[in-house]
């Protein structure tokens, strides 16, 4: 199953929930799981919302948007196992291989399993109860039906449970899954054009930006190269050619400090690097959002980081932001680095907008050549328009808290 | 200024208009309206108002006494704005859903609980809350709450709730003074003048008074008294009253007034009460000192709403009973309610005008029957018998009936002292104490004596159960109690009604209906008593066949006016 | 002895005449009736604005059926409120409105890019500790009534036909609405 278009079901104690569509959605709502083109938004979509976006979420992560509409075509109800079929659905989805709205489906790939933030699939029980119910009432298009199943569970199954032609796949980590269906490995692609950095649009000197094509930047460690080595699994096919990869290409956040308290933002200060979006200490002089290539392939970025607020409105002409744009090759990194105004005693909150794409698109470039006199808003509809080019878009938002001196 | 804010004195809620009230003959659909809705309110738990809260809200209105109680309310509002919390005074007058001074306890402790200002500017004494303004201390009772908010709730049903809470704002907002509520409850004051201005005309009022002034003097003489206003005087205000003349004064619309015989008994039961106020007050103004300043006519609206309090108590038993908690209990049912509401809503009027109320019960109930066939249009040969008195009650009849009546209602109260007695409540003690006043309590007293350390100043919980044990017992307390308590006993067993079955006795609610209404019940069955008395001693039975048949033919010839063929 | 008429003097007359017309018209206010059931009181109205699914029916037929009353309605739901959204500046009408900011919070309408006929409604609160259980909205002679979920992180979002009445109510300009 690692060419092709693969319907997903989540497998419930209800028999099986396809997964009808996925649909990015506006980055600013939450993540909802609808019944089948419904309005009726199913009591687990708190739950799906926490699982998609980052920082805790995992379907951020792993495709770079916060926000999606699932239709799925039965309820699914409480517990955590629809997680797992959900997240290979997502997977799926960012590679453009999920069967959707009944189109057809070279392989149909069922699935129970608790996901967690390290990948690990976790047990979640009845698995027989949902195998037969399964067997009873759905009649699959496609055979064979993999059968992912977590592997703390497989003494579960009793043996002849699984229906005539499901073949049980019992795993422990995502990757694994991944690897089966052909996901997420790296192939060539022709090289895009040199960096060019674009800094302070509309700024008037708050504004730093750094454009780093080095992995050593003032004493910074590049983030690691986090693609865990893929499991070994008796139903691996052999790793395909190298691909684009916009996964590995990574997004991180380090906080500058004053190096003590009476130098104020003036002096050299400290980084920290920090979780985007996790509460952090007062005393910010400012933000350096950096995207690394961990990848085997270049890749080309556009990163924008604007500094959000009510203040804008009474600073309308020092707006701090920066934007970098260019080809990034494996193991750069580039960043941009923004500071709020001096004058600003209350918390801040730094926007940023990294765009992936294995090359050149010039109409990415269209969308960020006015972003600095964009809205709030505006910055939502470009994101949204983004998101519709297909391109892997993350959209981060971190709350700062300037120094108070 | 309250009069721009509210900018409309006839507001109309309803639909009625200015218009409407006219072609009522001055009363205004939009008051009645404006009443309705604050009486018909009930949020789930029964009437929010009790029948005394609005009879008092009515004695207020229509005497215009509102200046002390709007006083009274801009106060409360002060205390009530701080206890409300987030949603201020509205949380307190609206949110306690029945209005009994417990709720209002219960509402003003958990506000005194999260408002600091209970500390220092109000505090909650033992029987309301405490105002400290720097210029003096005032003081609402828990008891005047429900009372003062019957009269909000009439206010913002008449003036609107931005007009109110408009002139209360302004209070709220201002310094904290006892001067402030009073600047707020002049300008409320003003506000509600001008609305019953308009929708409270005295006119047609003061006409009915004053026809039936100028009937009596024209029946009885000018001389005419108190006494002369009786039974025969409302048989023949009754029977006289035509549109074209009636007892010889000129003609007005008053005469469809008084189409019912008992729109006659009643006008004429106020009329009494209305001399005997009258009474009162030259007996008063006798006795001031030369040199009064009283100016002649002159009616001062809180001495009129005392008049009203002391001289009105109509309607109140049967509604009592209407309500939670007694209403768990059915005490009557609905056709005993019907027939004991004329004695309920004349109150003593009703012993003084016994035979009105025999002739209402008779051929009252045959002007309802004849009343129904005119609405539907029925014809003659369907109306001329009931005209006749065919198939009505005789007197004899009817004397009977009650007889029946007042035996069936003793049994209930005697089967709802035996379920006290069963149950265990004092107001058991307190029932067969009133109903036994000569009892010999001597050797109770003595044992309860020994039992409290010495002096009985209250009973305590477990006194009560020796308490009913001895009162049933003979020995203790004599035979009449002990009897009182085994009559009653035995009586519960015969007594199937709601609320007297032993399933429905253990409920609590029920409980405190039974101790809620049997006194109410025996009151209303006392007055009912006086007045098979007064008609027994002003009809003996040798001449009821006769004043029935005399009776009959004035009767008939008035429903032949207003309902035979010439109507 | 009986009390005679003249005997009472001018005061006692007109003292007479004030108690009788008090109790005529103390028993017509308190046997006011009719065919048709009398408005809600205050009570009754607050009670329903503070009340949940079971009351929205009632508030929206009495909005319907008294006009007079939608001022007091309007009044105790500012009263009772956690956040109030008042009508749209007239300047900004031109089009159906998509965003509504009010005392305590702001509201924006999605339509989704799933489904164009459906629509998020996403409520922003200024105070996550306050938290509505429904949105009010009235607009002409509807009130519109929508149970919330609890906010997560100080927002809650609602999903709906882009043709129901929450949507339409919400695009309108004139349209003012509380969260409660």
């Amino acid at each position: 199953m690692t060419t092709g278009r693969v319907r997903v079901v989540v497998a419930t104690t209800e028999g099986p929930a396809e997964i009808r569509r996925i649909t990015a959605e506006d980055p600013s709502l939450r993540s909802v799981i609808c019944l089948a083109g419904t309005s009726q938004a199913l009591p687990i979509s708190n739950a799906y919302d926490a699982f998609v976006r980052a920082p805790t979420g995992m379907i951020e992560r792993a495709v770079g948007h916060p926000a999606f509409r699932v239709d799925v075509d039965r309820p699914i109800g409480d517990g955590e196992s629809w997680q797992l079929g959900l997240y290979l659905a997502h997977r799926l989805k960012a590679a453009g291989r999920l069967a959707e709205d009944g189109a057809p489906a070279d392989g149909v790939l069922w699935a129970t399993g608790r996901v967690d933030h390290d990948g690990r699939i976790g047990s979640v029980g009845r698995i027989d109860v949902k195998l037969r119910r399964s067997g009873e009432s759905w009649r699959p298009e496609a055979a064979p039906v993999l059968a992912i199943v977590p592997v703390a569970d497989r003494e579960q199954i009793e043996e002849g449970a699984a229906p005539a032609g499901f073949e049980l796949l019992p795993v422990d980590q995502v990757d694994m899954v991944i690897q089966h269906l052909g996901l997420g490995i790296p192939r060539p692609v022709r090289a895009g054009p040199p960096w060019r950095f674009v800094g302070g649009l509309a700024a008037a000197g708050v504004v730093a930006i750094v454009l780093v094509l080095s992995p050593a930047d003032v004493g910074i460690e590049p983030p690691p190269a986090v693609e865990a080595p893929l499991p070994a699994s008796t139903r691996v096919a052999s790793p395909p050619t190298a691909a684009f990869e916009p996964m590995a290409l990574r997004l991180a956040l380090e906080e500058k400090h004053a190096q003590t308290s009476d130098a104020g933002c003036a002096g050299a200060g400290t980084l920290a690097a920090v979780e985007p979006g996790a509460e952090t200490v007062a005393g910010v002089c400012a933000l350096r959002w950096s995207v690394a290539n961990t990848g085997a392939v270049s890749a080309h970025v556009w990163l924008y980081a604007v500094v959000e607020g009510a203040f804008r409105e009474y600073a309308s002409r020092t707006r701090s932001s920066g934007y970098a744009a260019g080809r990034l090759e494996p193991g750069a990194v580039a960043s941009v680095t923004v500071a709020p105004p001096s004058w600003l005693r209350r918390a801040a909150t730094v926007r940023a907008i990294l765009v992936v794409a294995a090359g050149e698109r010039p109409q990415i470039d269209q969308v960020f050549t006015d972003i600095d006199l964009a809205s709030a808003d505006d910055l939502d509809r470009k994101v949204a328009g983004l998101i519709d080019l297909g391109v892997h878009v993350v959209d981060r938002r971190h709350r700062l808290i300037p120094s108070l001196r | 200024m309250v009069g721009a804010t509210t900018g409309d004195a006839r507001r109309d809620v309803g639909g009625a208009s200015v218009g409407r009230m006219v072609l009522d003959g001055g009363r205004s659909a939009a008051l009645d309206q404006a009443f309705r809705t604050v009486a018909d309110t009930d949020l789930g738990e029964g009437a929010k108002y009790g029948p005394a809260t609005i009879r008092a809200l009515a004695h207020v209105i229509t005497a215009r006494a509102y200046g002390k109680p709007l006083l009274e309310l801009a106060h409360l509002v002060r205390v009530a704005e701080a206890a409300g919390g987030r949603h201020g005074w509205p949380a307190v007058f609206f949110g306690v859903r029945v209005a009994r001074p417990s709720a209002f306890r219960a509402a003003m402790q958990i506000g005194a609980r999260r408002c600091a200002a209970f500390d220092a500017e109000f505090s909650l004494v033992e029987d309301g809350v405490e105002i400290a303004y720097p210029d003096g201390v005032f003081r609402v009772t828990y008891g005047r709450m429900p009372f003062l908010a019957a009269l909000m709730e009439f206010l913002v049903t008449a003036l609107g709730y931005r007009a109110v809470d408009g002139v209360l704002r302004q209070g709220l907002d201002g310094r904290f003074a006892a001067g402030t509520a009073s600047a707020s409850a002049n300008a409320l004051s003003r506000a509600l003048y001008d609305h019953l201005k308009a929708h409270l005309p005295a006119a047609q009022a003061v006409r009915r008074f004053r026809r039936l002034i100028a009937f009596l003097a024209a029946a009885r003489g000018a001389g005419f008294g108190l006494d002369d206003v009786d039974d025969q005087a409302v048989l023949d205000y009754w029977a006289g009253a035509e549109p074209d003349t009636a007892a010889g004064h000129p003609a007005d619309d008053g005469a469809d007034d008084v189409r019912t015989f008992r729109a006659a008994v009643e006008q004429m039961a106020r009329l009494r009460t209305a001399i005997e106020a009258g009474a009162e007050r030259r007996a008063i103004d006798g006795a001031a000192p030369l040199g009064s300043d009283r100016e002649r006519g002159e009616i001062d609206p809180e001495m009129l709403v005392g008049v009203l309090e002391a001289h009105d108590e109509a309607g109140d038993p049967l509604a009592v009973l209407a309500e939670f908690p007694a209403a768990r209990v059915k005490f009557l049912t609905g056709r005993e309610t019907a027939e004991l509401d004329p004695i309920a809503a004349l109150g003593r009027q009703a012993v003084a005008l016994p035979l009105s109320i025999l002739r209402l019960a008779t051929f009252g109930a045959v002007q309802n029957r004849l009343a129904q066939a005119a609405r539907r249009r029925a014809p003659l040969a369907e109306r001329t018998p009931l005209i006749n008195g065919v198939g009505g009650e005789t007197y004899a009849e009817r004397r009977e009936h009650w007889r029946a009546l007042a035996d069936r209602v003793q049994r209930i109260a005697m089967a709802a002292l035996g379920a006290l007695l069963e149950a265990g409540r004092l107001e058991a003690a307190t029932e067969i104490i009133d109903q036994a006043p000569d009892l010999d309590l001597s050797v109770l007293r003595r044992d309860l004596t020994a039992q409290g350390g010495g002096a009985v100043v209250a009973l305590r919980g477990d006194m009560a159960a020796g308490l009913l044990t001895a009162l049933g017992d003979r020995t203790v307390v004599g035979d009449r109690a002990a009897d009182l308590v085994a009559e009653a006993r035995g009586a519960l067993r015969a007594v199937s009604r709601s609320g007297f079955t032993a399933g429905d006795r253990a409920d609590p609610e029920v409980r405190d209906g039974l101790a809620a209404g049997l006194p109410v019940l025996r009151r209303l069955m006392a007055r009912f008593s006086e007045l098979r008395a007064a008609v027994d001693a002003a009809l003996p039975v040798e001449r009821q066949d006769a004043r029935f048949a005399a009776d009959r033919a004035v009767f008939a010839r008035r429903f032949e006016r207003l309902y035979g063929e010439a109507a | 002895m009986s009390v005679g008429w003249r005997d009472l003097g001018a005061n006692g007359q007109a003292l007479a005449e004030a108690v009788y017309t008090a109790l005529d018209r103390t028993a017509e206010l308190r046997t006011a009736g009719g065919d048709d059931e009398a408005p809600p009181s205050s009570s009754t109205l607050w009670a329903w604005v503070m009340g949940g699914a079971e009351t929205r029916d009632r508030l929206a037929a009495t909005w319907r059926r008294y006009p007079a009353l939608k001022d007091d309605v309007a009044a105790l739901l500012d009263r009772a409120a956690v956040a109030s959204l008042p009508r749209v500046a007239a300047a900004a009408t031109e089009d159906a409105v998509a965003r509504r900011i009010g005392t305590g919070a702001a509201i924006r309408l999605l339509p989704s890019r799933a489904t164009p006929d459906q629509t998020y409604v996403v409520i922003t609160l200024d105070d996550p500790d306050r938290t509505p259980g429904q949105l009010i909205a009235v607009t002409g002679d509807d009130l519109v009534v929508q149970r919330l979920d609890p906010p997560v992180d100080g927002t809650i979002q609602v999903l709906t036909e882009t043709a129901s009445d929450l949507v339409r109510a919400l695009a309108d300009a004139e349209t003012r609405v509380w969260l409660l």
